[in-house]
């Protein structure tokens, strides 16, 4: 259903999902945010569908797109940045087809996945850490590119003070802070432990050890000296509700998601005595939403595949990286941002935002609309607790992913 | 279409019919007056099966944050109960934390036509939609969790008038799109968020200083002033720890006559006698619960065997957390609102804890005289997966089935119970009061729960068996609305459900004060948390059952 909104409603282009963004008419503004200009400046206009290069009707692409879904014995459908609809649009093909399905972002999503699954995770989300929080500590490199408006409306010094008292302080934990970020955060007291954050792991247990009281004997750890590491244990136990953020794509060292495992090690600890939870910042392009949407349909978080009427996950070898190189179709899927597929050796269907340059033209190209921009729709903040409807914002005669895969799925059953 | 059933044997204790074999009509998803002078275009000649109408679960953890936490946190169960339909009815899978589709064709084939999302937070609604959405064959309907946010917390410490909270609470309930309130561990949750493990009835909590008993009694008056249909759903202070059975009396004489559901209330009836400090508190609350016709309960029985438990109890499931069976949990504190711990359990019925659980929910089943009142529930899948309602229907029906398994029961927990003295067994007739009447009336769904003319063709034909498990594990057929949506325990068609809400009126003088809360706190703006109709079920919206109005009777 396309309402048309009476207020101000979410931009979809990180999983903060910023509801206090557009205006109001065609005057959209992006309140200084870099991502969401990006995201601003797609056209509405996508030059139609395309057949090797070639302008077609929407339908005829949808019929060429089903014959080579239907000659393929091994598809692969990846990126998924759309809203649930399209999600769920996905889901459905993937199962008509037989397909392999995971999302662009996966590896970082997976870095916090894989841990939880193991071990579980004690999390907070951004309004808990909007009113409650204390002490922000922020791991690894500052996740500001990625999620531009963080500081500025979840922690900084001209909000209201938490609930029940306290200051706020931040602890930059591996690496200093962009100085947009210290602009941000105003008058909010900062410390910054600089420290090799490929060893976070071990940073994380040293911290642990010194929160729980265990025997410690180290001199320094990833570059932080024990004296430092000893102040840093006390601080994260002096906080009275303390979050620890971090944005686990960056975590691209050997064994990320040890260093996440460790992280959980460290929170628990403190929670012993005291209040503390996990940030973790995710979820551009919908991530979050893809996991919430392929668990509860399927009980698994992506990397899936359907297989001859039985469903199977495996974190590793389902991943859309690895399984390019067995696929021998792709059907590529970024409705939020102009991302071309990645070098693939057999043809392509191309679901993208208009105005995605390719490398060579796609099988298929059909230009689909923004949600958000072009259409309604809906989509998970980083904390996957709160899912914020999109409204349609302009113009367009774009079609929906959810309509085109669709279209595909009903080719297909007859 | 005209549809005629002949030779049912009719259980619609709301009617007073107590197993007439008569013939039912159906025309256009209703159940319709025989039509006189009528040609049916469709008979269906029953042969004297059992008929009620569609099983109501008023209580099921099927759809949200939680839940879906718990099927990623649990994998295992996903691995070891693959379930791929036929006819392209969506493969998806899962025992105790079924994906949505499985959710729907289970409890379809079991007979059950509507469940209610016992724990939505309404900073969580959007989602929890979004997934009902995806659960087919069965009506779905969701109680929203209120009482450890803080705005309701900071209107009751500001002394705000009872009308102000109703205002506040009604348009909560309208946001989310909800079918009624519940509140769990009363500002317990929210004390845990300030570093407090535990909060009794009348200890004043952190900050705001409300006790328990003042959140309780302000939400029960507003559920009861707004004419909500369903009483306020409560899970209690104290879960799951001996000597919760106080906490559970005082809580039934604290209601003062105001309607209040006890939820799970097995959870909440342990007292601390015996060697172990562990005993079954189930006659007294019973005594209680049939002394007291303004509270019903819902049991939240236990089953042997591995389950995960999901909760917005984030004060009870962190104690918890160091029984966890894998060893794994999960723990959140959620929007200024709410929280939710999920923790894996198996109940073993060699361990003297859950063998006396076990027993002192089928003693509260026995003992709670009104059928009306007393609600079958497994708190799925925090006691159990739903699948085993069946089980417990027959444990309930089949005093030697129940002896027998006692029997193999802990020993020192044999001793404890008083279950072998119980000779009560339920009747079809009390079942179908149980899990359909009940539930129906005491959710407000009019439509529902009976076979009178009006009513949903929600219709459930059974082989009358000895073996009730049987009976009730695999219906011969079900219908949806008036459509055949399962037969022999399968499901054979997919159908889309509703979703059932209520719309409490509201003074919206309110608005502005949420409006600066949502701002300032949440971050957010009211309107982006407001659900729309048009935004349930894909655009279909909700199906609107009436509050009460000054003038009606509860
Ligand atoms: S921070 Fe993210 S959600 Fe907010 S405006 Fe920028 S891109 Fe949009
Ligand atoms: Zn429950």
């Amino acid at each position: 259903m396309a309402e048309e909104p009476a207020a101000p409603v979410a931009c979809p282009f990180c999983g903060l999902a910023c509801d206090d963004f557009f205006d109001l008419g065609d005057d959209l503004d992006s309140k200084g945010c870099g991502l969401a200009a990006e995201g601003l400046a797609i056209p509405a206009e996508g030059g139609g569908p395309r057949l090797a290069g070639g302008a077609v009707a929407l339908d005829q692409a949808v019929t060429a797109a089903a014959k080579l879904l239907r000659g393929s014995a091994a598809p692969l459908i990846a990126g998924l940045g759309s809203d649930v609809d399209g999600l769920r649009a996905a889901l459905a093909l993937a199962e008509r087809v037989g397909a392999t399905v995971d999302h662009l972002a996966s590896d970082g999503l997976f870095r916090n996945l894989s841990v939880l699954r193991r071990k579980g995770m004690i999390a907070l989300t951004l309004g808990e850490l909007r009113s409650r929080c204390d002490l922000l500590v922020v791991i690894g490199a500052d996740p500001r590119p990625g999620f531009p408006r963080f500081y500025q409306r979840w922690f900084n010094a001209s909000l209201p003070a938490p609930i029940g008292g306290g200051t706020r302080r931040v602890l930059f934990l591996g690496a200093e802070p962009l100085p947009e970020t210290r602009a941000d955060l105003g008058e909010i007291p900062i410390a910054v432990v600089p420290g090799e954050i490929s060893r976070l792991a071990e940073l994380a247990l040293g911290l642990r050890s010194l929160v729980a009281g265990d025997y410690f004997s180290a001199g320094s750890i990833a570059g932080v000296s024990r004296n430092v590491l000893t102040d840093v244990a006390q601080r994260l136990g002096a906080a009275r509700f303390g979050a620890a953020a971090w944005a686990a794509e960056a975590f691209t060292f050997p064994h990320g998601d040890i260093a996440v495992s460790a992280l959980l090690d460290l929170i628990r600890a403190l929670n012993r005595t005291t209040r503390f939870g996990a940030v973790p910042l995710t979820g551009r392009d919908n991530g979050m939403g893809a996991v919430q949407v392929a668990t509860w349909q399927t009980g698994y978080p992506l990397r899936l595949a359907f297989e001859a009427g039985t469903l199977r996950h495996d974190p590793t070898h389902l991943s859309w990286r690895y399984r390019l190189a067995q696929a021998d179709l792709l059907v590529w899927l970024s409705s939020f941002r102009r991302e071309p597929p990645p070098p693939f050796d057999g043809p392509v269907i191309a679901l993208t935002a208009p105005g995605t340059a390719f490398a060579a033209p796609p099988a298929v190209c059909i230009p689909v609309g923004v949600p958000g921009l072009d259409h309604a729709g809906d989509v998970f903040r980083s904390d996957g607790v709160v899912a914020l409807r999109l409204a349609r914002r302009r113009p367009s005669t774009l079609p929906r992913a959810a309509e085109v895969l669709q279209a595909m799925n009903e080719a297909l059953a007859c | 279409m005209l549809t005629r059933f002949t030779d049912a044997k009719v259980f619609d204790p709301l009617h007073g019919e107590v197993g007439q074999r008569r013939d039912l009509w159906v025309a256009d998803g209703r159940i319709v007056a025989p039509p006189p002078g009528a040609a049916a275009a469709e008979t269906i000649d029953l042969g004297g099966a059992v008929v009620m109408a569609g099983a109501i679960d008023l209580h099921s953890h099927i759809a949200g944050g939680k839940v879906n936490l718990a099927r990623l946190l649990f994998a295992e169960d996903h691995e070891h109960h693959p379930s791929c339909e036929p006819h392209g009815f969506r493969c998806g899978g899962g025992l105790v934390t079924p994906s949505t589709f499985t959710t729907g064709y289970r409890y379809a084939e079991m007979g059950y036509t509507v469940v209610v999302e016992p724990a939505m937070l309404a900073s969580n609604a959007r989602h929890a939609h979004l997934e009902m959405a995806d659960i087919p064959n069965i009506d779905t309907a969701a109680y929203v969790v209120l009482g450890n946010d803080d705005f309701l917390l900071q209107l009751i410490a500001d002394g705000a008038p009872q009308g102000q909270i109703n205002d506040a609470i009604a348009w909560l309930v309208g946001a989310s799109q909800a079918i009624g309130v519940k509140v769990v561990n009363p500002g317990g949750i929210n004390a845990f968020k300030f570093n407090q493990r535990r909060l009794d009835l009348d200890e004043a909590g952190p900050y705001y200083g409300a006790t328990p008993r003042r959140v309780l009694s302000a939400l029960a008056q507003a559920v009861f002033e707004l004419g909500i249909p369903h009483p306020l759903h409560v899970h209690g202070c104290n879960l799951g720890v001996p000597g919760s059975v106080d906490t559970s009396l005082a809580t039934i004489a604290g209601a003062e006559g105001r309607p209040i559901h006890l939820t799970h209330l097995q959870f909440h009836a342990y007292g601390t006698e015996g060697d172990r400090k562990f005993s079954s508190g189930a006659a007294r609350l019973a005594e209680a619960v049939n002394a007291n016709p303004n509270i019903s309960v819902d049991v939240g029985q236990i089953i042997f065997g591995q389950t995960i438990t999901a909760s917005g109890d984030t004060m009870s499931q962190y104690r918890h957390s160091g029984h966890a069976k894998p060893g794994k949990w999960i723990l959140m504190d959620i929007e200024c609102d709410a929280g939710c711990g999920v923790v894996p359990f198996r109940y073993r019925d060699k361990s003297f804890v859950n063998a006396l659980q076990w027993a002192i929910g089928l003693e509260l089943l026995l003992l709670i005289e009104d059928p009306w009142r007393v609600f079958l529930t497994t708190d799925h899948p925090n006691g159990g997966p739903f699948t085993c309602y069946p089980r417990v229907i027959r444990l309930l029906m089949d005093k030697d089935f129940r002896d027998e398994q006692f029997a193999d029961l802990h020993p020192a927990a044999r001793r404890a119970s008083i279950l072998p003295s119980i000779r009560r067994e339920y009747s079809l007739a009390e079942i179908a009061v149980l899990t359909r009447a009940a539930p129906a009336r005491i959710l407000g769904l009019r439509d529902r729960g009976h076979l009178g003319p009006g009513a949903a063709a929600d219709l459930v034909v059974y082989r009358d068996q000895s073996d009730r498990e049987a009976m009730f594990q695999h219906p011969t057929a079900v219908y949806k609305d008036g459509r055949l949506i399962a037969r022999d325990g399968r499901v054979v068609a997919r159908v889309e459900g509703s979703t059932h809400v209520v719309r409490p009126a509201y003074d919206r003088g309110i608005e502005a004060r949420l409006a600066r809360h949502f701002a300032d706190r949440i971050g957010l703006r009211a309107e982006s948390f407001r659900i729309a109709e048009g935004e349930l079920r894909g655009g279909r919206g909700a199906v609107i059952h009436a509050c009460r109005t000054s003038g009606d009777s509860p």
